[in-house]
């Protein structure tokens, strides 16, 4: 493998490290757990953790500055990180299992040593958790669900069969485009700031480390939700409706530190559906839901808003825009692009929520090393504030919500009326909440 | 117009392994198109057919498959 530089995108996320390690937390990890009924072998995913990583020297390759610019680049280690725990199940294994799986997503490393992705099985009696840690910088989410794939499939692919988006979309645009695409993010970003974002509940505390909270709706209710997400949004938006409903239940549930509006920045992913590489680099780009709190009150305004502000982005091309501007601020210090990133003007944070949907995995695993997949949900250090983070995936026609928030900064009763308040919104039990 | 269609579609939004062998009435948002890369076709479709569709006309009936989606542009062609 060769010194591999990181595309803006990767980049952006590396930033988004140095500001997590700045609140105190351990960095910007994330991670994929695949539910598992029974307990796989440990040697065979030991060999398939050392079979990966020749195939893959990126896997493991580690992070080092280059001039001015980060580079992925060897470091010599011959396997995937992989280790196996049997946390002491006296106070309810679920909850055990789960407190073990924060303290692998809470375990800080420096940024130079972290392993781009580390393997991990926790294990009960008689069921284990799975979990590919990843480094942000180092895959996005559909990225990490690609890496699970060839980690256990048996093709034995070795290459990247094609120029990722992310670096084909720039070689495509000339110097002017990229001009052009860039002032219109920037035109994009001070409109946003127009106007001051609703930000959760949260105390002065420095953050201490990210908690998680984890809500399941059943094959009925997922479809459910599905059906209203079509009927208010339409053909296109899943990710509007989740956004939406979110940014009401937030409103009912009552904020701390009131503004304006909910803003929310999601990611417009610039892969292929179902393509099965690349697996390495963030292929995605990043687009804005903001909502004034008067238009909030209503669900038919809301989503009729929401709606014609991600079509009138996309073909603004603002889901493009983004590139060209992680592109420029890659040449900055983390300190400046971060300070650039997350600040409005008036030195507020600018995200109301940290949000992701990855819909359906793809491909879907039915079994991992001999064991049958029973569920699957994420887990994603999140920046205080806003200190909370919602994550939604689809498995096996499950919608799973995963609240990721920051433990001393988010109260544990807040969370627990924000979910139910979510679910209502979800479920569009009207009436309930204005 | 349906090769080019074909073309984006297969080149930029969804992965399949056999793009030549994917039929006319073959379901493209079971193939994978998904609420972004609708938005991002009727971008591509606009520019490239010089026609302008509705976002209101945005229905699986007018972008099931390939040849829904031909007969939709040729109706805002012909106004």
């Amino acid at each position: 493998m060769t010194l591999q530089r990181l595309n803006p995108a990767d980049h952006f996320t590396l930033v988004m490290d140095h500001e997590i390690r700045k609140s105190g937390l351990a960095g910007n990890y994330c991670a994929l757990v695949m539910e598992l009924e029974g307990i796989p072998g440990h040697a065979e995913i030991a060999r398939r953790c050392t079979g990966f990583a020749g195939r893959f020297p990126r896997a493991v390759a580690r992070l080092s500055l280059h001039g001015r610019q980060y580079a992925w680049v060897p470091s010599g280690a011959m396997s995937l990180p992989f280790q196996v725990s049997k946390p002491d199940t006296n106070e309810g294994e679920a909850a055990c299992m789960q407190q073990r799986l924060l303290e692998i997503v809470n375990k800080g490393t420096p940024a130079s040593a972290s392993a781009p992705f580390e393997l991990h099985l926790i294990e009960s009696a008689d069921r284990s958790l799975l979990v590919l840690r990843w480094f942000h910088p180092a895959a996005d989410a559909k990225g990490a669900e690609l890496v699970l794939h060839h980690l256990f499939n048996d093709s034995q692919t070795t290459q990247q069969p094609q120029a990722a988006p992310v670096d084909r979309l720039q070689q495509q645009w000339g110097l002017w485009r990229k001009f052009r695409l860039a002032r219109q993010a920037v035109l994009n970003i001070h409109g946003l700031d127009r106007y001051a974002s609703v930000l959760p509940v949260a105390t002065q505390h420095p953050a201490d480390r990210l908690a998680l909270k984890l809500v399941r709706y059943d094959v009925r209710q997922t479809e459910q939700i599905m059906a209203h997400a079509r009927k208010r949004v339409g053909i296109t938006g899943t990710t509007l409706y989740l956004i939406g409903c979110m940014m009401r239940a937030m409103e009912a549930t009552g904020a701390t530190q009131a503004g304006d509006a909910y803003c929310v920045p999601y990611a417009a992913n610039l892969r292929r559906r179902k393509a099965l590489s690349p697996m390495f680099g963030n292929q995605v780009s990043i687009l804005f839901a903001q909502a004034g709190r008067d238009m909030v009150g209503s669900r038919e305004l809301l989503f009729a808003h929401l709606r014609d502000q991600n079509r009138t982005a996309i073909r603004q091309e603002l889901d493009h825009a983004m590139l060209p501007l992680m592109q420029a601020g890659s040449w900055l210090s983390l300190e400046k692009y971060g300070r650039i990133v997350r600040d409005s003007p008036g030195k507020r944070e600018r995200s109301s929520f940290w949000f992701s949907y990855t819909g359906e995995m793809e491909p879907e695993p039915l079994a991992i090393a001999g064991c049958r997949v029973h569920g699957m949900h994420q887990v994603s250090q999140v920046t205080a504030p806003p200190g909370l983070g919602l994550l939604a995936s689809n498995f096996q026609g499950r919608l799973v919500l995963s609240y990721n928030s920051i433990n001393n900064q988010i109260q544990a009763d807040w969370l627990e009326r924000l979910t139910q308040a979510m679910t209502a919104e979800l479920l569009d039990l009207d009436g309930k909440f204005p | 117009m349906l090769h080019k269609l074909k073309s984006y579609i297969f080149q930029e939004l969804v992965f399949i392994e056999d793009p030549e062998s994917f039929g006319e009435e073959e379901d493209l948002l079971q193939a994978g198109l998904d609420s972004m890369a609708i938005i991002r076709l009727v971008l591509f479709i606009e520019n490239e057919f010089d026609v302008v569709l509705p976002d209101d006309e945005l229905a699986p009936e007018n972008l099931q498959t390939l040849s829904c989606l031909v007969n939709w542009i040729k109706r805002h062609q012909q106004e």
